[in-house]
């Protein structure tokens, strides 16, 4: 059962996110009755789940939590501010329970308890329908004689009385028929006392299945107060095991001697239950993705040599079969890594809980916009983003959003608006946190940077190198520091882990207007389509969707060359030799191949000795000694065991640029 | 022993309950298909022959109710005994399922035991 759990419990905590979002849709659109559906729904699954898999104090929780808001579907309480808090801190507490299901820590404990008096005083608060209902409770008779072939179908009438238990207190009088007894035969009759503040329809309906082929006869009794006496108990139970039924005229006897009487009352409730929408999907374990992408990558690597291998046999049918299988795990591979994107949206949606918290605590309006949720990424990027975006989100609540009051006093409206944005471009992810709150100013950046000694007084910077120092180690510009952020670490953090997944992080902000966070982050962790070159020897790999177009030139052209411009179909392009980079000579007889490359905005071309051909690589990392080698973004094995390095031709610009103002520098 | 491995249909939006009632129907030695909803019934369904089938009543898509009736269209399946899973709140819905030709219900929650007990009766 162990496993089914462990899927209980991922279920429960995809159904808790799923409620989040949907309270977070009604606190915004409280009169959306589809919406108070769709909650209700969710609730009434993980109540039903979590009672079948012994959580019974979640069970316990959502079903208080499900009374609530069974009277605002009900149209009996309108949505509120006191009911959403509280229901927020109930599903957080659903999700402690989650780990600790029979409240084994002391403050579980006393949570759960706090919790449930509150929603018990929620419901009991202005639905006082329910106690009057509970006073009107009646009695009831009813007389069950399941047919001889009840059992023949399946049915067994056990169940209808352990429903029946169900709709309130029961005292059961069965009775045995007298004759020959039969195993397949139904010959046990009952007499029921029912004491509930259910109506008849209810009653009836326990026995939907059973009215086909059993005697049922419902009266109620005008008095209440019966089953819990004792002394009435005792009579009635006298005639248990008999063959023969209560008659009706000793029950009212009885009922004379030991009830109350009562009015008779009618009460109806109609149920209805409404579906909505969800995705279909089939779980797998991580783990299990996980072998599936080494496997791809595995057989990725030797199909490389297969080729390879094929293309020395001169075996024409080798060939084709080979260039079949090259077409089939080029498919798997993009199938297999597409199942290992999951849209951002999982992720956006549990910042607009923390937002409201955060921002509820400052006492702050901040509205939260996600777009482009769609946006597909790398499940383990995903996973490694949230605590990056976090901390950048709570920066903007905290120290980028202003207070109302400020806010209005500017002209701004008084609500502020973080917008989290995610686009493709290439195959990049980008990803944008954008809030209107009061943005960085530079001048203190400055100051506090000169401060901490990070910068030189005199030195000249660009703006984008101040917004940078934000990420350094040990920075902060808040004049406060709260408990959420302004604690001097985390952006540094921040910087290092999008740098740890090959990504990037950079800055804009106006002073006033906001503040604008762009995080570029690669898609796939693991293969690229890559266009295999050769330099003095040695192979490289330059990822494919950075390669513009490629040339071939005379050497002459590159030697000789002062300002590193290169005309190219009548354009100017600045150049990087390669070859000279790397330590070679360049030949003047001899001719070169130019790659134009993708660089920001603008394009770089870059020199090579010739071009091998498109490659589908495994990206590898590389051990520690090529740690630092920012301008190498792995390596990958080739078809016949040499080793490819994959150059990110992006910070090889830089580094490029940065050594020769340095060089520039010294002279 | 010589008696074909009886074949039952489970279908049910929620994987947990779907897994659980799998690993007690396949431990007492049931062939067990899996639908995520009525729509996926319907469709798991097809023109195979099952023996039962046991169907959630709140799905997206297509409900338990509807399930039921779609079944109940196909002349193959007028005897297919369906069992409707349902919660102790939900009698209404129980008139309903009956009205639209379902054998019986089973009640969350429930036991293994209660399972495989109304299973083996529905299918003997």
């Amino acid at each position: 059962m162990d496993s089914v759990r462990s899927t209980f419990i991922n279920e429960a905590t995809e159904l808790l996110q799923e409620l989040d979002v949907a309270l977070l849709t009604l606190e915004n659109n409280p009169n959306d009755t589809v919406g108070v559906e769709h909650v209700f729904r969710v609730m009434h699954t993980l109540k039903g789940n979590s009672k079948m898999f012994d959580f019974a104090m979640i069970g316990d929780a959502v079903h208080d939590l499900e009374t609530v808001y069974e009277d605002v579907r009900t149209g009996q309480r309108a949505i509120s501010k006191p009911l959403l808090d509280l229901s927020f801190q109930t599903l957080d507490h659903l999700k402690a329970l989650l780990d600790d299901p029979d409240c084994k820590d002391e403050a579980n404990k006393t949570r759960h308890i706090t919790l449930l008096k509150e929603l018990h005083a929620l419901s009991a608060e202005d639905s006082g329908h329910q106690s009057v209902s509970e006073a009107l409770s009646a009695t009831f008779h009813i007389f069950f004689k399941p047919s001889k072939s009840f059992l023949l179908d399946g049915s067994n009438p056990l169940y209808v009385l352990e429903d029946l238990a169900q709709v309130g207190k029961v005292l059961m009088i069965p009775h045995f028929s007298e004759g020959d007894f039969s195993v397949t035969d139904c010959q046990t009759y009952w007499d029921i006392l029912l004491e509930t503040s259910a109506g008849l329809k209810e009653i009836r309906e326990v026995f939907v299945f059973a009215e086909m082929n059993s005697e049922i006869n419902v009266q109620e009794l005008n008095y209440s107060g019966l089953i819990a006496n004792p002394s009435f108990a005792k009579e009635v139970l006298k005639t248990r095991f008999d063959d023969t039924p209560l008659s009706r005229e000793q029950l009212q006897v009885w009922a004379e001697m030991y009830g109350q009487q009562t009015l008779s009352k009618t009460t109806t409730l109609d149920k209805s239950n409404t579906s909505s929408k969800a995705f279909s999907s089939v779980r797998v374990g991580s783990e299990k993705l996980e072998e599936l992408m080494n496997l791809v990558s595995e057989l990725i690597t030797t199909q490389a040599s297969l080729s390879l291998f094929a293309e020395q046999a001169q075996n024409q049918e080798l060939e084709t079969i080979t260039e079949i299988f090259e077409k089939l795990s080029r498919r798997l591979r993009d199938v297999a890594f597409g199942m290992t994107l999951i849209p951002i949206n999982n992720l956006f949606n549990r910042f607009q809980r923390m937002v409201r918290d955060i921002s509820n605590d400052l006492g702050k309006n901040v509205n939260l916009i996600s777009l482009g949720g769609e946006t597909e990424l790398d499940k383990n990027i995903i996973e490694s983003l949230s605590d990056p975006l976090m901390h950048i989100i709570r920066n903007s609540v905290d120290h980028g959003i202003e207070l109302p009051e400020v806010r209005a006093a500017k002209g701004k409206s008084e609500e502020g608006r973080i917008t989290l944005k995610a686009y493709y471009s290439g195959v990049f992810v980008y990803i944008q946190i954008i809030d209107d709150g009061k943005g960085i100013d530079l001048k203190s950046v400055r100051r506090k940077a000169l401060e901490k000694g990070l910068i030189q007084e005199g030195d000249e910077h660009t703006e984008s190198e101040i917004y940078d120092l934000i990420f350094h180690p040990g920075f902060s510009t808040s004049e406060s520091v709260t408990d959420l952020s302004g604690r001097g670490v985390g952006m540094d953090v921040v910087y290092r882990t999008i740098q740890g997944l090959r990504g990037s992080i950079s800055v804009e902000s106006t002073l006033d207007v906001g503040t604008t966070m762009t995080i570029k982050l690669p898609l796939t962790l693991s293969v690229i389509d890559g266009l295999l070159v050769a330099i003095g020897g040695e192979k490289y790999l330059l990822p494919l969707s950075v390669v513009e177009k490629c040339y071939e030139i005379e050497n002459s052209r590159l030697i000789n060359n002062f300002n590193e411009l290169i005309v190219l179909d009548g354009v100017q392009y600045p150049f990087i030799n390669l070859s000279g980079e790397f330590g070679q000579q360049l030949d003047q007889a001899k001719r070169s191949q130019i790659i134009l490359v993708k660089n920001n905005d603008s394009f770089v071309a870059l020199t090579c000795d010739h071009i091998i051909g498109e490659y589908q690589a495994v990206v590898k990392p590389l051990g520690k000694y090529f740690q630092d080698q920012d301008f190498v973004s792995g390596a990958t094995i080739l078809g016949d065991g040499t080793i490819a390095l994959i150059l990110d031709s992006q910070k090889m610009v830089e580094l490029y640029v940065e050594r020769h103002q340095h060089v520039k520098k010294l002279a | 022993m010589g008696e074909s491995t009886k074949k039952i249909l489970v279908v049910d939006d929620s994987e947990s309950i779907r897994e659980a009632i799998d690993m007690a129907l396949t431990g007492a030695g049931y062939q067990v298909h899996k639908a995520i909803d009525g729509l996926d019934g319907v469709k798991t369904l097809g023109d195979k022959s099952f023996d039962l089938v046991i169907t959630d009543l709140n799905m997206p898509n297509m409900d338990g109710i509807s399930l039921v009736q779609e079944i109940r269209k196909n002349d193959k399946n007028k005897f297919l005994p369906v069992l409707i899973l349902t919660t102790e709140s939900q009698n209404a819905k129980r008139m309903e399922a009956r009205n639209a030709g379902a054998t019986g219900w089973i009640v969350k929650p429930f036991v293994k035991d209660q399972l495989i007990g109304v299973v083996k009766k529905v299918l003997r």
